[in-house]
């Protein structure tokens, strides 16, 4: 009797433990190229937004704004007036942010969709304690991360009876 | 007598070897895996914008010394106390308003050095507590998570 080769079962068994590893394998290599690929565009859109929001936040919510209003009806403008008597232009168009002297050019398929600036206040019987909020508000979408917010949001609060925004 | 080829392996053998390597290679799937879902969180736990949102309320509570008294006898016996719902602050509109406009969830102040059994009735957020490690010398540590699934944690107080 030719006492070469394999067995049906040792076949089976071979095969089922081999498409196991290669499963895993393949699993593995997918999460490789994945994060491979996403870090890179992603690191880039939240090193912008943490650039953005901490020299917006840095300049608004520390050299207390005294006021602020639009620069001209073309584009989103605003012009920030400050305590210490600086101005801070924040331009946004379709091409960049830009906020003093910062520039966050947006490329790789971002873009901003409606930015807001709004001003809520609330009834409060004491009027020496702030009141209101301004919120100044960026959101930043990209195509490759379309449920993803890259943008940021910045909240002012201050005494309407001491500065009139 | 016919000579017998005992040349190759025996199932057995062949067996053996796959368990142990399928064994090896499935443990390193686990450890990739786990270090894939920390990279995840990384992008979900104190992003920027977020920690400036947060310092917003740290500025409220300092301004609030009702407030801040509050949540020292809380933390006598308790391990956090919730703001939630804004029952320590004076101005419980303010409070909502301001809570709303920042898109909190969930939002806690507990010792900075929080220990590490603390939980919390939403899963997330207990995870994210777990994470914390104290530093610094501040007393108090602001814990929130907003309604975009990410999380925030500031120092605060002497």
């Amino acid at each position: 009797m030719n006492k070469k080769g394999f067995t049906l079962v040792e076949l089976i068994t071979t095969f089922a433990l081999s498409t196991l590893l290669i499963t895993i394998l393949i699993n593995v290599f997918l999460i490789i190229k994945n994060i491979y690929y996403e870090s890179d565009l992603k690191t880039k859109l939240l090193i912008e937004q943490g650039n953005l929001s901490d020299i917006m936040n840095s300049k608004i919510n520390k050299d207390h704004l005294i006021s602020y209003s639009r620069c001209n009806d073309s584009s989103f403008c605003y012009d920030f007036v400050f305590d210490d008597g600086t101005d801070t232009k924040l331009i946004i168009t379709s091409l960049y942010i830009k906020f003093g002297d910062y520039v966050y050019n947006l490329g790789n398929g971002s873009k901003v969709v409606n930015p807001t600036i709004i001003k809520e206040n609330v009834e409060l019987s004491d009027i020496s304690a702030n009141n209101s909020f301004l919120v100044i508000t960026i959101p930043i979408k990209n195509d490759k991360y379309p449920n993803q917010d890259f943008g940021i949001k910045l909240v002012y609060q201050y005494n309407s009876n001491i500065t009139s925004l | 007598m016919k000579k017998i080829n005992r040349m190759g392996f025996m199932l057995a053998e062949t067996l053996l070897v796959t368990a142990f390597v399928a064994g090896v290679l499935i443990y390193a799937f686990i450890q990739f895996t786990n270090l894939n879902k920390n990279y995840e969180y990384s992008y979900m736990y104190n992003s920027i914008n977020e920690l400036y949102l947060l310092e917003d309320v740290k500025d409220y509570i300092l301004s609030d010394n009702n407030s801040l008294e509050k949540i020292k006898s809380g933390l006598i016996s308790s391990d956090y106390v919730e703001l939630n719902d804004c029952s320590i602050f004076t101005d419980k509109e303010y409070c909502k308003k301001l809570f709303d406009i920042i898109n909190i969830d969930n939002i806690i102040v507990a010792n900075n050095y929080i220990k590490n059994d603390v939980t919390y009735h939403d899963e997330d957020f207990t995870t994210f507590i777990h994470k914390i490690n104290g530093s610094g010398d501040s007393e108090y540590r602001l814990i929130a998570s907003f309604k975009n699934s990410t999380y925030a944690t500031l120092r605060f107080g002497d």
